[in-house]
């Protein structure tokens, strides 16, 4: 009895070894693969390392104010300065800050309420799932930033209070899609295993839907990450998010905006820093879920592959014409 | 259509109360009396407990959801916090504004949108293909808020072809009002154009390299016709789903872009309100817009059975 279990214990591991294995040889695959990957994925660094080391990145605080107001990129002030003489470089990599926070804060809201509802959902199925869904449905089909603005009237505006609003109303997509792929993984031959060894139902949850569900949602999560700096500016653009004079993206253009007339160029920084930060957690969410996703990936990725020449041999996609 | 119509607007009343009820809820559970914000500062505690009772704070909030949806439903939204007016004249003072915002947005999404669909979905897997593709994506990515600075920055103070900020109602000054309406217009529209191309280009792809597309070809139709007559009929049901979301995006996005551009429409009240904690005024906008959207729902429906009579 013992040598059994000595002996599955030992085949578990080294099958776990063999997974992990092949798990970071798609990871690396994909990195190294993709172009759009590895540039989205290095900007998503970079923009984190400012954000991280910003006291050693520029030697400006984000709010001293300097004799110069309105300045041109000069080698003091790499991106010059704004209204009252601050050091645009230094609020936009302080920006960095607040805004990335922001965006975790409001997708690890989404994900902390979206993974266990879905998991539920869609595991128990009849009428809760049927009440979850439609709830879901009808937070979905509303303009997202009138919900969030709702709650922030209950919350009170501020970067935990705003992007936890946000959380909320992302968090039904969330639970949708966890939900869609729990409904599949749950038919699986290793769960009718672990039910008929007599697992009970949390644990079979715990130990082999959810790590088996999660794929779709962390892809999701990455678009979401986006969206969710877009939510950060528009709503401290609106007063409601990040308080002025704490520097975040949408502080900056509010601010920005406040004095076009007088420097047209102030609202250039941190909207272009928004925009590529958006762009690079598309592009990231656009490759993992090619590298994840067998079905719609294949085409593109023959295509890809061909284009580079390596793929002569392989069969026309397109087929005759 | 009599008989479908009735049986979309029964099968929404769920809808409408699920969304009366949760923002109800929300505002109700929120901290904070409601009836010591109206009594205002230094009321007394009679003071309060009167209004509570005028109010009809004190009933269980069952009784008092009914009482407020009736009062809803005959176009009677309550008082405001902050100002003490009617919320009903506030949302038709700046409805009307935004209203005329979303369709100046859908405009340009339209427009722009079927242009850059049809011309990629003809080029297929070309390089203005890609071009035009890339183009969205960048469309899709910008936030329209910003993209409205940039254009307020550019075609505004640099060039001065349009005013910069304000809004005058199209009855006032007709000209000065479509032209404060342009930049807007655009920065709203510009993410739905985006939407509206890629989707259309997926689906015109499909109908342009169908059998009926090939029959048409074939007896000689010329090809603008059977590109912009035939294959975007064929596209049709695709795109007014794609068209009925984008309504829902503007009214969300108008929120800011109103910002930008000094516009006071329902987004700015809603701002505003938020900021003041003016809990009626929020529940009010946000019950107004949701009815929107749900009856956005009920056209798009509608029209699919307009253009497509197979449908149910």
């Amino acid at each position: 009895m013992a040598e059994v279990g000595a002996g599955r214990g030992a085949g578990a591991t080294g099958g776990a070894r063999g997974v992990r294995a092949a798990r970071s040889g798609w990871f690396r695959l994909w990195l190294w693969g993709d172009l759009r990957a590895r540039v989205a994925t290095c900007f998503v660094l970079f923009a984190l390392a400012l954000a991280v080391l910003a006291p050693l990145v520029t030697s400006h605080a984000p709010s001293a104010q300097g004799v110069a107001p309105f300045d041109g990129p000069s080698w003091d002030h790499w991106l010059g300065t704004d209204d009252l003489g601050r050091d645009v470089w230094a609020r936009l990599v302080y920006g960095a800050r607040a805004s990335l926070t922001a965006a975790f804060i409001a997708v690890g809201v989404a994900l902390a309420l979206g993974v266990p509802v879905g998991l539920v959902s869609g595991f128990r199925g009849g009428w809760l799932d049927v009440v979850l869904m439609r709830v879901a449905d009808v937070l979905l089909s509303f303009p997202g930033i009138v919900i969030a603005i709702a709650f922030i009237a209950v919350l009170g505006p501020g970067l935990v209070n705003s992007m936890t609003a946000v959380g909320i109303v992302f968090f039904p997509s969330v639970a949708r899609v966890m939900r869609g792929q729990v409904l599949v993984t749950k038919e699986r031959l290793y769960v009718d295993a672990a039910t008929s060894f007599g697992s009970p139902p949390w644990r079979i949850l715990v130990r082999h839907v959810l790590p088996n569900s999660v794929q779709p949602v962390i892809i999701q999560a990455t678009f979401l990450l986006g969206l969710a700096v877009i939510a950060e500016a528009s709503l401290s653009f609106v007063g409601l998010g990040v308080q002025y004079p704490s520097p975040s993206f949408g502080v900056m253009l509010q601010r920005a905006a406040q004095f076009i007339s007088l420097k047209p160029s102030g609202v250039y920084p941190p909207g272009l820093a928004i925009a590529l930060t958006v762009l690079a957690f598309n592009a990231l969410g656009d490759s993992l879920r090619d590298a994840l996703d067998p079905m719609t990936s294949t085409r593109r990725r023959l295509r890809r592959l061909r284009r580079r020449g390596s793929a002569r041999d392989l069969p026309n996609e397109e087929g005759p014409r | 259509m009599g008989r479908l119509l009735v049986s979309r607007l029964v099968s929404l009343v769920p809808t409408l109360i699920l969304a009366t009820f949760g923002v109800f809820l929300l505002v109700h559970l929120a901290p904070g009396d409601p009836a010591v914000a109206l009594a205002g500062d230094g009321a007394s505690r009679e003071q309060v407990q009167r209004i509570r009772e005028q109010e009809g704070l004190d009933r269980p909030l069952v009784i008092q959801y009914v009482d407020w949806v009736s009062h809803a439903a005959r176009g009677d939204l309550g008082t405001s916090i902050t100002t003490r007016s009617s919320i009903s004249d506030a949302i038709r003072q700046t409805l009307p504004v935004t209203l005329q915002l979303v369709a100046g947005a859908m405009v340009v999404a339209l427009v722009l949108g079927i242009l850059a669909g049809v011309a990629s979905a003809r080029r297929a897997n070309t390089t203005a293909d890609a071009a035009i593709s890339s183009a969205a994506a960048m469309g899709a990515a910008v936030p329209s808020f910003w993209l409205g600075l940039v254009l307020v920055s550019v075609f505004a103070l640099q060039l001065g072809w349009f005013p910069a900020t304000g809004y005058v109602g199209l009855g006032t000054d007709p000209g000065l009002a479509v032209r404060q309406l342009v930049l807007p217009s655009i920065a709203l529209g510009i993410a739905g154009a985006a939407e509206v191309a890629r989707q259309l280009r997926a689906v015109m792809i499909d109908q342009l390299s169908s059998d009926h597309v090939r029959t048409l070809r074939a007896k000689g139709l010329p090809a603008r016709r059977v590109v912009w007559v035939h294959a975007l009929k064929g596209s049709a049901v695709p795109l007014i789903t794609v068209i009925g979301l984008q309504v829902s995006r503007f009214l969300g996005a108008t929120v800011v872009v109103e910002a930008v551009f000094g516009i006071s429409g329902i987004g700015s009240l809603v701002t505003i309100a938020a900021r003041n904690r003016d809990y009626p005024m929020v529940e009010g906008v946000v019950v107004v817009l949701a009815v929107l959207v749900i009856a956005t729902n009920v056209v798009v429906d509608v029209c699919y059975r307009l253009v497509d009579p197979r449908i149910r």
